[in-house]
């Protein structure tokens, strides 16, 4: 991704107020800006995060991501699902996250210029095309006052965009 | 009324539900479907009277299924709950023959102003 590219993707406020408005509105969940120094991120850590994306064709090719650990995309899960911890299993952890990102995206893709079209919610695996490089990426982090939740919201160009795949 | 909801995430299916129960909706007959084509299949079958629909999703998306139920002369009333809140997509929703557009993330307040001229007061 080359600087000018860079720049025109939104800032870490834009993404977490996004991620905290969405979460607010409609699950009455909180967040705010937390310290993510220390903490790998998290396409490159799948033992502890479970990371979705969402790519953006058109123009300069971008992808959204979003990430929790364990226990909070449990925790995100049972808000969206409605039920207890103990019925969430990886099926809906990924469905909740995936929602997220696609609202995330969805809410972003009109900053990012005309013509873009969203693709579908995936799952991001450590290995594949987009965790490899080292591409520079704006991010936010966020938790609940709690802590029982922390989630990574970022944007970056997709690094395959000219074979037209996301990982 | 009969209301389907068709959204290939099953959360959201869930979340769409919460809102019109809190909206005052929850004593009309909901059911579901996972994707355009599955929805297609099943309106065809179960002749309900409004549909709320994702925009983005596999096998066939909303504007599709919406162009598919016009070209059938499908009798109901169609709309939108998408996260997707384009100046322009909602103009391409309208011409194409939606008759509401709700953009994700909403409120039960949102699914009551929208939704009560099409399903009346809960």
């Amino acid at each position: 991704m080359n600087e000018q590219t860079l720049r025109s993707l939104p800032g870490p406020e834009v993404l977490a107020g996004l991620v905290s408005e969405v979460m607010q509105t409609m699950f009455s969940i909180g967040f705010g800006f937390d310290e993510p120094s220390g903490i790998t991120p998290p396409w490159r850590d799948t033992e502890t995060w479970r990371t979705l994306g969402v790519p953006i064709a058109g123009g300069v090719p971008v992808v959204v991501i979003v990430a929790s650990d364990r226990a909070g995309a449990t925790r995100l899960a049972t808000a969206m699902f409605d039920c207890p911890q103990e019925d969430v299993d990886g099926a809906m952890i990924d469905d909740a996250l995936g929602e997220l990102v696609n609202i995330v995206a969805g809410q972003l893709k009109p900053s990012l210029g005309p013509d873009r079209v969203l693709g579908l919610p995936q799952v991001l695996m450590a290995g594949a095309g987009l965790a490899a490089e080292d591409a520079p990426w704006r991010a936010a982090f966020l938790s609940t006052r709690q802590g029982d939740v922390r989630v990574w919201v970022a944007i970056r160009e997709q690094e395959n965009h000219r074979t037209g795949g996301l990982s | 009324m009969k209301i389907m909801l068709v959204d290939d995430s099953k959360a959201m299916r869930l979340i769409v539900r919460r809102a019109l129960r809190e909206a005052g909706f929850g004593h009309h007959e909901i059911s579901e479907a996972n994707n355009g084509a599955e929805a297609l299949a099943a309106i065809r079958a179960q002749r309900p009277d409004v549909v709320l629909s994702d925009w983005n999703m596999p096998e066939m998306n909303g504007i599709q299924l919406l162009d598919a139920l016009v070209s059938e002369g499908a009798s109901l009333k169609f709309g939108f709950v998408t996260s997707e809140g384009t100046q322009e997509m909602q103009e391409q929703a309208k011409q194409n023959g939606a008759q509401f557009y709700i953009v994700k993330p909403f409120t039960a307040e949102v699914f009551q102003e929208v939704l009560t001229p099409f399903l009346g007061r809960g």
